[in-house]
């Protein structure tokens, strides 16, 4: 599971939180903070959230769902 | 925010000053697989505290608190989506007496990940109850930044535990955290890789475009990553690569576990 784009005010309060809430329930995390990293290395800016993947990876990766929270108020 | 305090009705009068927090969300899941969204669900939640008092008006309820109590009940309403991305974990935690590990075991128990690692951290620096007791602690250190999914941080605190007292369990967490790095690091590539890849038109019946780029690193990252052989077999045969492939190279492919089958395909896609 991919922890994409949290935008809007508290963002990072809630972030945080939700990252937390994933991991205490056994949910595995990919977060923007591997994926800057591996961004740096290839020298691109990540730009969230994302668009366009492959069926093909997707089964070589295994399942992996990208989620992403717009907040409106807070 | 707070809201003026009222007077209440009837005798004798009551204040009441109550604050109200609101938070609004919109959480969208999509299948990075297929690009198409899985779900969509509303976070909605307009908690409110209140303080009353009889003689004089009382203090509002921080809104810093009522704000968090919002933000909570938004995150309870994501959990029925959780359910398919449950994994299995299992693993020993040393609930010693000694260097209080007792009292962390129950933050682990409660999910408070964040409290559990700054108790294991604490518990693991100041401990000096020989040289179990602190295998024990540093061990319990490791599991903390495991379940944060802070690998660096869990396989230095294991090494920690290990030249201490040899606990049965650590080497197998050892190669856990490490199988878990290198798939978190190998899926990040993927993304970046793929947001890096122009746009292609394909016809049914032509070979995926990903856009990666093979390399002998990313081989050996998927690899250890638990990605099936006949997968990474097949992505070599159809993705772009700059393979090295040098004596020395593929002693070093070799070394890394990366199976003789793949070796022969990154080699038959170089001729």
């Amino acid at each position: 599971m991919l922890l994409g784009s949290i935008a809007g005010p508290c963002s990072r309060e809630f972030g945080d939180l939700l990252r937390q809430d994933l991991l205490a329930h056994g949910v595995a995390v990919v977060s923007d903070r591997e994926l800057t990293s591996a961004a740096a290395e290839h020298h691109v800016q990540v730009s969230l959230p994302l668009s366009g993947a492959s069926a093909e990876l997707g089964r070589a990766l295994g399942p992996t769902d990208l989620i992403s929270v717009d907040i409106s108020h807070c | 925010m707070p809201l003026q305090p009222t007077l209440g009705s009837g005798l004798p009068a009551t204040h009441i000053s109550r604050t109200e927090g609101h938070f609004l969300a919109t959480l969208h899941v999509a299948d990075l697989a297929t690009g198409t969204a899985v779900a969509t669900v509303t976070l909605h939640a307009d908690p409110a505290r209140q303080n009353e008092a009889q003689t004089a008006v009382p203090e509002h309820p921080a809104p810093s608190e009522v704000e968090d109590i919002a933000r909570r009940q938004a995150i309870d309403q994501t959990r029925r989506l959780y359910s398919q991305w449950k994994e299995n974990q299992e693993f020993a935690y040393m609930d010693d007496k000694e260097c209080n590990l007792r009292q962390s075991w129950d933050l682990l128990k409660a999910g408070n990940y964040s409290g559990l690692l700054r108790a294991a951290r604490a518990n693991a620096e100041s401990c000096h109850a020989g040289p179990k007791a602190e295998a024990a602690a540093w061990y319990d250190l490791g599991i903390a930044h495991m379940l944060l999914q802070h690998y660096e941080g869990a396989l230095t605190a294991f090494d920690r535990s290990q030249k201490l007292h040899d606990i049965r369990e650590a080497s197998d967490l050892v190669d856990r955290c490490k199988r878990d790095k290198a798939f978190a690091e190998a899926l990040a590539h993927q993304v970046v890789t793929w947001m890096q890849a122009e746009p292609k038109t394909t016809t049914a019946t032509a070979e995926v475009e990903t856009g990666i780029i093979f390399d002998d690193d990313l081989v050996i990252r998927l690899v250890q990553g638990n990605v099936e052989d006949a997968d990474i077999v097949k992505l070599i045969a159809t993705q772009p690569n700059r393979f090295a492939l040098s004596p020395d190279d593929l002693a070093k492919l070799r070394d890394a576990g990366v199976p003789e089958a793949i070796v022969n395909a990154m080699l038959a896609r170089k001729r």
